[in-house]
């Protein structure tokens, strides 16, 4: 997943859409990697009585 | 003497997901027009996809690594030159719940509990946990979220890996002319599409939320 954020310009213009990601203008990517795997089940969680209030 | 920082992000997002999955496919299709009238509809494949692994997580869960990685980019590929934020978490998912172990953390979507020293406390009190809670989303709510917004759906095909190392590797300027290139008419023939990745695009509002979990989690500052 690629999450793209736009910046605004040197003079602190806002960039159009159009152009915030485009070859030449600097933008600020997040890139996230999962990488899953469902091959082994997992046990069931016991959750500690301390934990459990806070998942409420 | 004060110092005034300026900070140049701004609201406009947008966000997008590739992601792998296993259709079966008729080959040898010669006729392109057929070829695309039989094209598994992809929108069709993502929701398949999405429902399918929200009941794997729910029967028998899954582990989930997550590395995320932030920087500036200035191009249209939006490849990353400067690397500000590396992040690698690893957990176990079941329906609603992760379990993070390296951290100690059990968390929902929505709010969790983190073991400091010997007491648990909210996932919020503590600064690492809120950064977890705000950017590793569970796996099966991003595509939720993708799902249940204006998404743009279509079938990419994955890159094609180059090994540099490879001795039969050649730069790209000096190998030799394939016999088309050598002028006349060329004839190019279309590869079959693998219909193995999806890539989707989320709508405004996804984007927007995403954008606010990683400016909540404070990974923005190093970016003003």
């Amino acid at each position: 997943m690629k999450v793209l954020i736009g910046r605004k310009s040197q003079d602190e213009k806002v960039i159009p859409e159009s152009q915030a990601f485009s070859e030449g203008v600097e933008h600020i990517v997040f890139s996230y990697s999962y990488q899953l795997d469902s091959s082994e089940p997992v046990e069931e969680f016991v959750i500690p009585i301390g934990a459990k209030k806070y998942l409420k | 003497m004060g110092m005034t920082s300026v900070c140049r992000v701004t609201t406009l997002a947008t966000i997008f997901l590739v992601l792998g999955v296993g259709v079966m496919v008729v080959a040898d299709q010669p006729d392109s027009k057929k070829q695309r009238a039989r094209a598994p509809d992809a929108s069709r494949v993502f929701r398949d996809a999405v429902r399918k692994l929200d009941a794997v997580s729910r029967q028998s869960g899954y582990q989930v690594q997550c590395d995320v990685q932030g920087g500036l980019s200035k191009k249209a590929d939006h490849k990353v030159w400067m690397f500000q934020v590396y992040e690698q978490h690893q957990g176990q998912v079941r329906g609603d719940l992760m379990y993070m172990p390296e951290r100690k953390i059990y968390r929902t979507p929505q709010k969790g509990a983190i073991l400091i020293g010997e007491y648990w406390m909210p996932l919020f009190n503590d600064p690492a946990g809120e950064r977890i809670q705000r950017i590793i989303a569970f796996p099966a709510q991003v595509l939720l979220d993708a799902l249940s917004s204006k998404a743009k759906i279509k079938w990419i095909e994955p890159p094609e890996k180059v090994d540099i190392n490879d001795p039969d590797y050649v730069e790209p300027m000096d190998a030799p002319l394939e016999p088309d290139e050598g002028g006349g008419t060329a004839v190019v023939e279309k590869k079959q599409p693998s219909y193995r990745r999806i890539k989707v695009e989320a709508g405004e509002k996804v984007a927007v939320h995403y954008f606010t979990q990683i400016q909540n989690s404070g990974l923005l500052g190093g970016f003003s």
